[in-house]
């Protein structure tokens, strides 16, 4: 489980680490916070002979708000200062709550948003030594054939398991992709692949280099709900993010993501459909979360079992969606 | 791992009782009580119980706990319930079939005063170093900081059996006392003969040495010390323990195994909370009684009493090693899921002092006999706060939430299907 041989460059602009990419092409590999690059490269999951480590770029950090325009949020923002940034917490609540739920003290000091976005997608089968992997026979997703998850299929189920991008997908996020090609901005739903194996759409030449969150979600009541077993350190084994605008009580507006269940963060189209233009009932609030289960499809990729999840993912989006609407 | 053979045991054996006293409409506490050993004395088993402090540690954790005003009467989701246990205070039978001491230390003290002790007792952790040192500081009445260790080196230190069955207070504990005793009799030789009084009326307290029958007259410890090594050339002694034969068990086959010179036991009240939507529980509160014989270092005894209780806790909702063909499945400490302080609930840990007759000082263990009790005291509770026994461990909600739908299912058949 030690770290494999890698050169490390430390670039301090944007232009020199977009130069490094460019120049080592699929060799190299971005690193920001680590907290995810570092415990893969100890189980083997990476073997990059470069390791671009962006921290030194002054530019990708920081969160600006313009009421008019919206938020932005630098790529190398921890996600401490994204948890407790004041204009985060009153503009988009369901973005501080996420945040502050991600890993633990520690870790969210070290971990970035942009990293959080690009987690690598995670799975019981693929999360082990390379031991392990090897003495169970490699899956798809790593040096084998086969998906332990669901044998017989080429497909890879490992699941997204972040806990920010559910809740930036509530709020219409964009991503900001920096490459030799020049700027572009993505929605991040379009970000995510939903393919366990080849989860975002950043080249290998390409830096996530900030979020962009429009002013039309700020004010959004929001509420995030992550299903663990311990209330910290833990990645999430199911999550559901709410952001919701209301008027005296009428649904304007909702959007529910989830996490942990599927490939990619996923928005579940169909409670905004049920409930905008609506007033609180218990009966929407069920209907609500019956939809929840119809995206939101766990599979055996953790130890906690796909009913289970299913379970919660309805009491939780029932439970987040009555929360912002009643209050309680 | 610790109090290998008696926690899953534990957790069956509370959970039948609780069961028991449900079945009879009995408090589960009370009728422990009434149900309990009359020390001296030997158990059905040939266990030889000499002091007993299980009555007063119910007792304790039902006043402490608010017991009589919560079970039972909480609203539905949040409940209290009771478990107990005992533990052995080293194994009577040394694992090494040898009729060696199972401790023996060696003390040096050198001119200057300072005292060595020499012992083959391994500090894990549990503070070991500290309770020899204590005792031997005791004994000899001087302060703590005269006293060096020199553990676990067995280039210098003589045998101990090891640290398991929470024997090392108990047993190298003896070892210490006794190695002290011999080494201030030695000193004491010394000083009686020069004053031209009998060894038997001095006494070593507070650094000196001191004459009881109330002329007053008295030494240094660095005198007498002194006057020890003109007089032997060096002071040295070494004391051992192993334990009565009396302590050994019976002859019935497996007798040997369990018998301990002393038993420690524990009762502790769970406080939880659990959502019947989801079958997560929150541990509350945990009060926790111990008696452990004499404190010899109060503090460290209700260090070991919390750790226990965490680690319990561990097993009773979390911990599982997942196997599937033979692997396992969560072999890293992040999928393998303990207690983070986000889980910890308050503990409140009471001692209670049995006073154990051949105990060092009258200790006992304070190690291990606390782990057992919290399990079922936690499986008890999430029944009285929901009304469903879970029998496997760890007490998942996932379980939880099965075996309320399965209750309400029973329900709502016995209603004859309507609501």
């Amino acid at each position: 489980m030690s770290l494999p041989a890698f050169t490390l460059l430390r670039p301090g602009s944007l232009e020199e680490a977009l130069g490094s990419l460019a120049t080592h092409g699929p060799e190299a590999m971005i690193v920001a916070g680590g907290t995810d690059v570092v415990p893969n490269l100890r189980a083997g999951l990476f073997a990059p002979r470069v390791l671009v480590d962006i921290k030194g770029i002054p530019a990708l950090r920081g969160i600006s708000f313009d009421p008019k325009r919206g938020l932005h949020i630098g790529a190398l923002t921890t996600i401490t200062e994204v948890a407790e940034s004041p204009v985060v917490r009153q503009h988009y609540p369901v973005l501080s709550e996420a945040a502050a739920t991600v890993a633990s003290p520690v870790l969210r000091n070290m971990g970035t948003l942009g990293g959080n976005l690009c987690l690598e997608t995670r799975c019981l089968w693929y999360n082990q030594s390379y031991f392990w992997r090897k003495s169970c026979g490699f899956c798809l997703k790593k040096d084998g054939e086969v998906c332990h998850v669901a044998p017989g299929g080429k497909f890879c189920w490992a699941v997204w398991s972040g806990d920010t991008a559910p809740a930036l997908l509530t709020l219409d996020a964009e991503v900001e992709i920096s490459g030799p090609r020049g700027g572009r901005r993505l929605p991040l739903g379009e970000f995510y692949k939903n393919d366990g194996m080849d989860r975002i759409r950043l080249e290998r030449d390409e830096i996530l280099g900030g979020v962009f969150v429009p002013a039309r979600t700020a004010g959004y009541a929001g509420s995030y709900w992550k299903f663990r077993v311990r209330q910290s350190i833990d990645y999430p084994l199911a999550g559901v993010a709410v952001a919701m605008k209301l008027t005296d009580g009428l649904c304007q507006d909702v959007r529910l993501g989830l996490t942990a269940v599927n490939p990619a963060p996923v928005l579940v189209r169909e409670v905004g459909e049920l409930l905008r233009g609506q007033r609180y009932s218990p009966e929407l609030v069920e209907a609500a979360g019956k939809a929840v289960i119809r995206t939101g499809k766990p599979l055996k990729t953790s130890v906690s079992t796909p009913e289970y999840r299913r379970e919660i993912l309805q009491v939780y989006a029932r439970r987040a969606l009555t929360k912002l609407w009643t209050g309680n | 791992m610790r109090g290998h053979g008696t926690v899953n045991t534990r957790f069956a054996f509370e959970s039948l009782l609780d069961t028991v006293a449900d079945a009879l409409g009995l408090d589960p506490a009370e009728m422990r009580l009434r149900n309990q050993l009359k020390p001296p004395c030997l158990t059905v088993n040939q266990l030889r119980v000499t002091s007993y402090g299980y009555p007063e540690c119910i007792r304790q954790v039902v006043e402490k706990s608010g017991w009589k005003e919560k079970r039972g009467k909480l609203p539905f989701g949040k409940g209290v319930g009771i478990g107990g246990s005992h533990y052995v205070s080293g194994a009577a039978n040394p694992i090494i079939r040898s009729r060696m001491p199972h401790t023996t230390v060696n003390l040096k003290v050198d001119r200057d005063g300072a005292v060595t002790l020499y012992t083959g007792a391994s500090e894990i952790g549990q503070g070991s170093d500290t309770i020899q040192a204590q005792l031997v500081a005791e004994e000899l009445g001087v302060n703590l900081n005269r006293v060096k260790l020199v553990a676990a080196d067995t280039e210098v230190t003589p045998i101990d059996l090891g640290s398991y069955s929470s024997r090392v207070t108990f047993m190298a504990g003896n070892a210490c006392l006794d190695a002290a005793r011999n080494l201030k009799k030695k000193i004491l030789a010394v000083v009686a003969e020069q004053w031209g009084v009998e060894p038997e009326v001095l006494q070593a307290r507070e650094e000196r040495i001191c004459v009881s029958n109330g002329t007053g007259q008295s030494m240094s410890f660095d005198d007498a010390v002194v006057a020890a090594i003109e007089r032997y050339g060096g002071l040295v002694a070494s004391g051992s323990y192993a334990p009565p034969k009396e302590a050994r068990g019976g002859k019935f086959k497996g007798a040997g195994v369990g018998p301990s010179p002393a038993y420690s036991y524990s009762a502790q009240v769970a406080e939880v909370s659990v959502d019947p939507e989801t079958g997560a529980v929150t541990v509350e509160r945990i009060t926790a009684a111990h008696d452990c014989g004499r404190a010899l270092n109060p503090v460290n005894v209700e260090g070991q009493v919390i750790g226990s209780v965490w680690m319990g806790l561990g097993q009773a909702l979390q911990e599982e090693m997942i196997w599937n063909q033979g692997r396992l499945m969560n072999p890293s400490l992040l999928e393998y899921k303990s207690p983070s302080t986000l889980e910890s609930p308050q503990v409140d840990a009471i001692i209670v002092e049995s006073i154990d007759p051949e105990g060092p000082l009258g200790a006992k263990e304070a190690g291990e006999g606390s782990l057992a009790a919290t399990i079922p005291a936690v499986a008890n509770a999430i029944y009285d706060a929901v009304g469903v026994r879970i029998t496997s461990l760890p007490i998942t909600p996932e379980k939880i939430l099965r075996a309320l739908r399965e209750k309400q299912k029973q329900q709502t058949q016995s209603n004859g299907g309507g609501r």
